[in-house]
């Protein structure tokens, strides 16, 4: 099923997913993920509150923010320099969530068989 | 070569697009609007999956309705030969189903009422043959 990212903050359950209405939502808001390299400082919040919209669309913006913030430093709990790591991974990992709702229509099951190959040295 | 690719990819339909593209399809298949954009986004292959299965058993089912057809057609034609001897008969419709005939043939407990069948058909053979040569026995003993 779809990929989600669950955690728990100030004692509410979260659950981060994209749906495609959430998507939708998101391009009217001006969202594209063309424009991630090229604007990577407005495109990856707006990516990450854009997970929020399936599941906690009344979530305030400053408690998203805050989340933000923290989500990034929850492997170790300091604030360090694995934490541009930890970043790049959580938007390494909302990236491939919000492919997954136009990756799930595309028909692959009677496609083209995988081709197999073997290591001659 | 990157402006290239930023510019193609500036001419790619959006999600949205292609959402509202196979939205209609889905809606035939079975999804209700929730399901489609609010609900778990791997649904739709599950649905896919359904619509073939879906397909295959109308075609097989359109395949059936031609056989009972073509049987009925074949059991009908000796009377419609214009060179058949008087008296000539239709075959008879079958009397059960394909399906259940096969079910039936398959089931356990169809060797046991196959040969209550044939012990009967025997039993009443006998008896008609017992019959025969009592009758032929009176007659000579008249005789």
């Amino acid at each position: 099923m779809a990929t989600k990212i669950e955690f728990e903050f100030e004692g509410v359950d979260y659950t981060l997913v994209f749906t495609r209405k959430s998507i939708q939502t998101m391009e009217k808001q001006g969202f594209r993920p063309e424009d991630v390299s090229s604007m990577p400082a407005t495109m990856m919040p707006m990516l990450f509150r854009g997970a929020f919209l399936a599941h906690h669309r009344n979530v305030k913006a400053d408690v998203v923010d805050r989340i933000f913030t923290r989500l990034n430093d929850v492997e170790d709990g300091d604030a360090d320099d694995n934490d541009e790591v930890e970043k790049s991974e959580l938007f390494q990992t909302l990236a491939e969530m919000y492919n997954e709702p136009l990756e799930a229509l595309a028909n692959r099951d009677g496609g083209e068989k995988n081709i197999s190959w073997r290591k001659t040295t | 070569m990157e402006e290239d690719y930023v510019a193609s990819s500036k001419n790619l339909p959006s999600y949205t697009d292609q959402f509202n593209a196979v939205f209609p399809y889905y809606l035939y298949a079975g999804m209700t609007y929730d399901q489609f954009w609010n609900d778990d986004c791997e649904l739709v292959k599950y649905y896919r999956e359904a619509d073939k299965i879906r397909q295959q058993h109308e075609d097989q089912n359109a395949w059936l309705h031609g056989l009972y057809i073509y049987e009925a057609l074949c059991n009908v034609s000796p009377i419609y030969n214009a060179f058949a001897k008087k008296g000539t008969k239709a075959k008879p419709y079958p009397k059960q189903p394909y399906l259940i005939a096969q079910a039936e043939r398959e089931s356990e407990d169809y060797p046991k009422q196959q040969l209550a069948k044939s012990k009967s058909k025997l039993e009443a053979w006998a008896a008609a043959i017992n019959l025969q040569f009592a009758k032929k026995e009176a007659v000579e003993s008249d005789d």
